[in-house]
């Protein structure tokens, strides 16, 4: 019996441990993908935008857009690979661009003819997940 | 054999302890983010228990690459007398001072490249090579990254491209290890840098265009306060100095005039592209952008020296 718990529990601190590898590797892997889709000739601007965020809550991520230049942005998320639902907004909160139109897509391009604050509202995309993370990536070329 | 099975319950219990302190460390800090931590704590992040996220909301600042393509395309000559000099990492003995010039040498790296000063380029990039391995960031970024950096000197689009994924790199590895503080203080100075820079062209090559991105400036400012809000108070001169100054620039901001209008976006779907015709007018005055040249300016020679 004795031994019994002892094997329990090894395979309980196993289990716990393999577990938190696996969330590593899970998130990795999500970055790769994510910024593979950063390419030439779009730059990186050098940030990894990340929020964890409880299902039905938004994440809000403010950005300068400046004139002239053309954006990429890629949404990320930690739920089965399904991108998150990206809007945004001017610094009114007018609505300028929302994902959920066109399908929600993992990426989408804009150019902007004049610099403009803008916030990049995301939220997870349908699931039963309680909480998730959602990673924004921005290029621009 | 009683120990052994006791070990066992242990490493669990443990795990469990060394994670929840991580968040108790963050929770030391400002009233925002002892909110933001205890919201974190309702639920279990399966996996981190460093995600950036301030009340939901994050805060992005600028590419210098970005100010000096602007720069470039309104046929600014280079001035190579606006460089921090590749031999003052030296003088960087603190965290802070490392990780706030390693953000100024990369400034200075884009405006290198983007002016295609490959003569340059080696002595910058290998200070930047250093500044990351004091601070331990190099160590962890793909060995492939840092060779192709090297093998690709001469060759002005791909480097800045692989230069732009190395700081991307460097700023995720930063966000997993709960060292956004230093990722703040690289930003930082990448900004501080980008606004010298243009303040003091904008010296010698006076022009609208010029002028409106220097008033431009403001909400990044204004994000990178937000950003480094966190770090303020917490016993460290430095960082508190830092947030001071911009602080007091951003005051100066606060009185340049912003107009927005909206104008409806056009979207092509099978591009996956929108156009955003929204305009913001800036105006700005000689007196507030000759404040706003003399403040950069001391905070700038206090970073770098």
């Amino acid at each position: 019996m004795e031994m019994k718990k002892i094997y329990f529990f090894i395979i309980l601190s196993i289990l716990f441990i393999t577990g938190i590898q696996k969330g590593y590797s899970q998130l990795d892997s999500l970055e790769k993908s994510c910024a593979s889709l950063i390419k030439y000739p779009f730059i990186s601007d050098g940030q990894d935008y990340r929020a964890l965020v409880l299902n039905g809550e938004t994440a809000e991520f403010y950005y300068t857009f400046y004139g002239g230049a053309v954006y990429r942005i890629v949404a990320c998320s930690s739920i089965n690979g399904k991108p998150p639902v990206f809007r945004i907004y001017d610094s009114n909160r007018k609505l300028l661009f929302s994902s959920e139109y066109y399908n929600n897509p993992k990426y989408w391009d804009f150019k902007f003819t004049s610099t403009i604050e803008g916030i990049i509202e995301a939220e997870l995309p349908p699931t039963d997940a309680p909480s998730g993370i959602i990673i924004l990536l921005i290029g621009f070329k | 054999m009683k120990h052994f099975y006791k070990f066992f319950i242990i490493i669990p219990v443990l795990l469990l302890l060394f994670a929840s302190s991580c968040k108790k460390n963050k929770s030391h800090k400002t009233a925002s983010q002892q909110d933001t931590v205890a919201q974190d704590t309702l639920f279990t992040n399966p996996y981190k228990t460093t995600v950036l996220k301030f009340k939901n909301k994050t805060f992005g600042v600028p590419s210098p690459i970005l100010v000096s393509k602007i720069t470039k395309s309104l046929n600014i000559p280079f001035d190579p007398t606006l460089l921090n000099d590749y031999q003052n990492y030296s003088k960087y003995l603190t965290t802070f001072k490392k990780a706030v010039n390693l953000g100024v040498y990369s400034a200075n790296l884009a405006y290198i490249n983007i002016y295609d000063q490959s003569s340059l380029f080696g002595d910058y990039y290998q200070v930047i090579k250093k500044l990351g391995q004091d601070l331990n960031l190099t160590s962890n970024i793909s060995e492939d990254l840092l060779n192709r950096i090297e093998k690709n000197m001469e060759n002005k689009d791909s480097l800045m491209y692989i230069v732009s994924t190395l700081f991307r790199d460097i700023d995720i590895y930063l966000t997993n290890n709960d060292l956004q503080e230093t990722g703040a203080l690289i930003i930082a100075g990448g900004w501080v840098e980008s606004l010298y820079m243009l303040t003091q062209l904008y010296q010698k090559n006076p022009s609208d265009e010029l002028l409106i991105k220097i008033g431009e400036q403001k909400a990044p400012l204004n994000n990178l306060l937000q950003l480094l809000q966190p770090y303020y108070n917490q016993g460290n001169p430095e960082i508190d100095h830092l947030f001071e100054s911009l602080a007091n620039i951003s005051s100066y901001y606060d009185a340049i005039n912003f107009e927005y209008s909206y104008e409806n976006p056009e979207d092509y779907p099978k591009d996956h592209f929108t156009i955003i015709h929204s305009k913001t007018k800036v105006n700005i005055d000689n007196l507030d952008l000759e404040k706003i040249t003399k403040r950069i300016s001391t905070l700038r020679n206090w970073i770098v020296n």
